[in-house]
């Protein structure tokens, strides 16, 4: 199947073989560098400012959440912008892939910390007998 | 330059099947990350995360990669200008960038090692190593690919065989910053945070 | 480090083996390697192996390249077979049998790594190297030189698990190696290290393969076939090969933690430290649970193809097959933890992967039922690949049923790693997976070789297989239910056991039989074979476009790319009666031959062989050779070839044999 996006060759040797779109431009670098730049900014200083104040600034939970989100974020903004996966006319092959991937990434980690925490979790010491029996009747035994 | 629509193909099949290969590569990883994950609570008694991570030191790397990822993305607008000095400028800065960040890796694991905290002493050290490691692994062999495109492009000029190079090579750097994201944020401020 | 030390590492004349079997081994795999050697020097035959064979890049040639060495790792796997039950059947009271415990338990571990990685792997990737291009209208596979390397991988992994059986010992720790018994505490010889090295190069040819083979669906299918239209094989290989894609790399990591472990002193699988063992078990079943689907869904290709060609009816329900591979693909994915319910997980967790497990063989019984709805109102003709099937159907769907028995949680916490668990797999891969290619290889040979398989010797295969099989596993499924467990080298009379135990060993002889008919139904085929040609291309009357061509197919499989129209392209175009007109032939461009793939491989052995006894130097070289290897091909620029329109006119035109 002729599946590549351009046929008829033109002077961008790298949107004729689908590797970005056509009309990629310098902008494309420079707004992911800096939104990029941004976001890695944004949880280091947090973290600085919770760690060099004389309280605690902030809550461990809070600046975890503000860590995952800025990464996840980043991790959109350097897929679109750098790797050129996204957008109008952007190869489908790849971006079907590249799902699949996340999607095997998301079962593999999530399948793995759920077992094993579980696994953990059934390792640690016995409960009391007011804790067993509470158990017994809120899980219905094990 | 013109190419044949053959030959466009053939090189949109090596994009697809080279990206397909990074997409292992992420699979990869993520094993390394669950690994990480589950283990990095293993500390048997020895040197735990907040102890040994620095976050002003894992600001620098990141900045450092995240410019080499921009220099590199320079290089192939240098390449569809038909400059190959343009091309080997931007390499060449992407290289320096890249090495001096598997430079201060090294530093610091060669420092983390000699103060009772190498690989061998808990499964939480050896998980860090091992993810962190592999990262710079695969960032020390795009240098040696970028150095050897670089003799390439040097002696040949803008073949199609050199840009079809340059473009796997710029995939494969971007993937890395990419995966570098996760571990900034995974390994060192989830170190320190938690 | 004494100077001795630093050259031969953890070498010495303690490696090589201890018993008589051992031995016997050993000089079976030297002799038989310089037997090799003579009778290729004795021909005259170095240049045309080189040039015809080791160095080409046509997947023609690989494929059968992968058959052969899969042929060979199989009378080695066989061989394990008939030690075990031998072992099995005597070792009863105060009888122990031929084997020493440890041997027993390096012959268990063998037979399955063999098996898996060596045989079903091995045969899988031969015939999708062999049909893949033909089925789909390409003339080879995306990337040629990546594919030879895949293969001298390949054969870089089955000959370090060869030599296991010269130099040191191997694992006893089962075909997956858990820890701790895994580690080095408590394996400190080098028999585990060769497990590991075996199949990590092994594994990355696979996984560059799978990378290969998806890259060639995706985007070399003949103008006009879109993904609807490609024929039901093509369809499963590519559902393999996206297993391949994501599943290969967990094996990858794992392999190599486990391996950091013991030979860099970590501690991801070691108690002290703070490891966690369990986590190997996590990480080897998120690999191994694919894997076994990577094997079967070309086998389930191969009887789409099969049934609907010797029914002589277009397959039934295409798109819910289609659609029951991606179930398959998906679901493949969310069952791992059905291997080891007993360790420990709570009944959520449990509860979880037993409803994914039983949900999973809905997706089969849809390709069951589609198989015999093609099969019904067909004109059905009972060769010997029909043979196969209709073996394959009625113990598989048996088999399967077992499998939904231990996906039950409360019932798997019985039967686990018994003799019922052992059953129930290899009623999975025997009459599924080997059947499957049996039936495909039989199918495919003429149009490979030319001539056709002799029909009678592989009548008799089939039914030595068949009733082998029955009376070799039929046994193993009351044993388990008896309370038999898995890998044990001995037992007390008072149980009953041994008369179930010696009626598998008559089945397993059987099976044994039935390999050797196959053998001399190749050998009677190559002999006889200008009395069995295939004079036409179609000798079985096909549906699909590898049946387009002459056989044997020519290097460049089609001298004019097809335009596909329709499913079953060939079955179109043969209905409509076309004139054939003479094409105009052009020019065709195809891969030179490269010796680098056989080079890469053998210093890829280097490695392994390097690592395994800590000769360091000796991995230096091999990491060094390898890079060298793959930089001089990254700055060859004359990598093709070009056969001249005349020449394909001479080819295209050219009686067969």
């Amino acid at each position: 199947m002729n599946t590549f996006p351009n046929p008829t060759p033109t002077n961008d040797y790298f949107a004729d073989i689908g590797f970005w779109l056509k009309g990629t431009g310098v902008h494309h670098y420079v707004i992911g560098l800096i939104l990029a730049l941004v976001l890695t900014i944004i949880p280091f200083a947090l973290l600085e400012i919770h760690l060099t104040s004389k309280h605690e600034t902030f809550t461990h939970p809070f600046l975890m959440l503000v860590a995952v989100v800025c990464a996840l974020l980043q991790f959109l903004v350097q897929v679109a912008f750098f790797l050129h996966l996204v957008g109008r006319g952007a190869p489908r092959e790849r971006l079907a892939i590249f799902s699949g991937a996340c999607l095997v990434v998301a079962i593999l980690v999530g399948g793995s910390l759920w077992i094993m925490t579980d696994l953990s979790a059934r390792m640690t010491a016995p409960p009391s007998d007011s804790q067993m029996e509470f158990y017994m009747q809120d899980q219905g035994g094990f | 330059m013109t190419y044949k629509p053959e030959e466009l193909a053939a090189d949109s099949k090596s994009v697809f099947g080279f990206f397909t290969y990074l997409m292992t590569d992420l699979v990869l990883f993520a094993a390394l990350f669950a690994t990480y994950a589950v283990l990095h609570s293993g500390v048997f008694g020895g040197p735990e995360s907040e102890q040994i991570f620095n976050a002003p030191f894992a600001l620098l790397e990141t900045v450092i990669l995240l410019a080499s990822s921009f220099s590199c993305g320079m290089s192939l607008l240098a390449a569809r200008r038909g400059s190959s000095r343009g091309v080997l400028t931007s390499l060449a800065l992407t290289f320096i960038l890249g090495g001096t960040f598997v430079v201060l890796e090294l530093s610091e694991f060669a420092r983390l090692a000699a103060n009772g905290a190498g690989p061998g002493v808990s499964a939480f050290l050896s998980s860090y190593f091992t993810l962190v490691g592999t990262h710079g692994l695969h960032v020390a062999i795009g240098l040696v690919w970028m150095a050897a495109l670089c003799v390439s492009i040097y002696a040949r000029g803008l073949t199609r065989g050199n840009m079809r190079k340059l473009a796997l090579l710029s995939l494969f750097w971007h993937f890395l910053d990419i995966i570098w994201i996760f571990i900034f944020t995974i390994v060192y401020l989830a170190g320190i945070i938690l | 480090m004494t100077l001795s030390h630093f050259i031969f590492g953890n070498l010495s004349f303690a490696a090589l083996p201890e018993n008589a079997i051992a031995w016997g081994g050993a000089l079976v795999v030297v002799g038989g390697v310089l037997v090799v050697l003579a009778l290729i020097t004795f021909f005259n035959a170095w240049g045309w192996i080189w040039r015809d064979w080791l160095t080409s890049l046509d997947p023609k040639r690989i494929g059968i390249m992968y058959i052969l060495v899969s042929v060979v790792m199989f009378v080695r796997g066989l061989f394990d077979v008939g030690l075990m039950r031998v072992q099995q059947a005597t070792s009863v009271g105060d009888a122990h049998g031929i084997l020493t415990a440890t041997h027993f338990q390096e012959i268990f571990s063998a037979h399955g790594s063999i098996m898996i990685f060596f045989v079903a792997m091995g045969f899988m990737f031969g015939i999708v190297n062999l049909v893949l291009p033909l089925q789909i209208g390409a003339r080879d596979v995306a990337f040629p030189f990546l594919n030879s390397a895949s293969f001298w991988l390949f054969s870089a992994g089955a000959a370090l698990i060869n030599l296991s059986l010269i130099v040191g010992d191997f694992s006893t720790a089962g075909w997956l190696s858990y820890p701790p018994l895994s580690e080095l505490a408590y394996s400190p010889t080098s028999g585990v290290d060769y497990w590991i090295w075996s199949l990590q190069i092994a594994g990355i040819g696979s996984l560059l393969s799978g990378v290969n083979f998806l890259a060639t669906i995706v985007k070399m299918r003949a103008r006009g076939m879109s993904y609807m239209k490609m024929p039901m094989f093509a369809w499963t290989v590519f559902g393999a090969m996206v297993l391949v894609v994501f599943a290969f790399p967990v094996l990858t990591v794992t392999l190599a933690l486990l391996s950091l472990d013991r030979t860099l002193g970590m501690h991801f699988f070691t108690a002290a430290g703070g490891g966690n063992m369990m986590m190997y078990v996590n990480l080897i079943w998120a690999w191994g649970h694919p894997e076994v689907y990577i094997l079967i869904l070309p086998a389930f290709g191969i009887f789409s193809e099969v049934v609907a060609t010797f029914s002589g009816k277009k397959l039934a329900g295409y798109v819910s097959m289609v659609y029951a591979i991606w179930a398959i693909v998906f679901l493949s994915w969310l069952v791992w933890l059905h291997h080891f319910f007993t360790m420990g997980a709570g009944a959520d967790v449990n509860a979880f992967f037993g409803i994914m497990t039983a949900v999973i063989a809905i997706p089969t019984g849809v390709k069951i039922f589609n198989w015999l709805f093609t099969m019904y109102r067909g004109r059905i003709r009972f060769t010997s690949p029909m043979l196969w099937f209709m073996g394959f159907v009625v113990l598989f769907t048996l088999g399967g049923v077992a499998g939904v028995v231990l996906s039950e949680p409360v019932a798997d916490y019985q039967l686990h790693n018994s003799l019922f668990l052992v059953a129930h797999f290899h009623t999975m891969i025997v009459s599924g997976v080997l059947f499957g290619y049996f039936a495909g290889i039989t199918y495919w040979f003429p149009k490979v070789t030319g001539f056709h398989l002799d029909e009678r010797w592989g009548i008799r295969a089939f039914w030595l297989w068949l009733v082998g099989f029955i009376l070799a596993f039929g046994p193993l499924y009351i044993l388990g239910f008896m309370g038999a467990t898995r890998r044990l080298d001995h037992y007390d009379p008072s149980l009953g056991w041994q008369w179930l135990f010696i009626v598998a060993a008559v089945g397993a002889f059987l099976i044994m039989l039935g390999f050797l008919s196959q053998i001399i139904q190749l050998v009677v085929s190559i002999r006889d074979r200008k009395l069995n040609p295939d004079t036409t291309g179609d000798p079985w009357y096909g549906r699909t476009l590898e049946w387009s061509m002459r056989s044997p197919a020519p290097e460049y499989n089609f001298a004019v790319l097809p335009e596909v129209t329709e499913r079953d392209e060939f079955w179109e175009m043969k209905k409509a009666a076309l004139p054939r007109t003479a094409p105009a032939y052009e020019d065709i461009e195809v891969p030179r031959n490269s010796g680098a793939g056989i080079l890469i491989g053998a210093f890829a052995t280097v490695i392994g062989f390097g690592i395994i006894w800590h000769i360091w130097w000796l991995l230096v070289v091999g990491l060094v050779g390898v890079a060298a290897c793959i930089i001089m091909r990254t700055f060859d620029e004359d990598t093709e070839r070009v056969i001249p329109a005349a020449e394909v006119a001479r080819i295209e035109n050219m009686k067969t044999i």
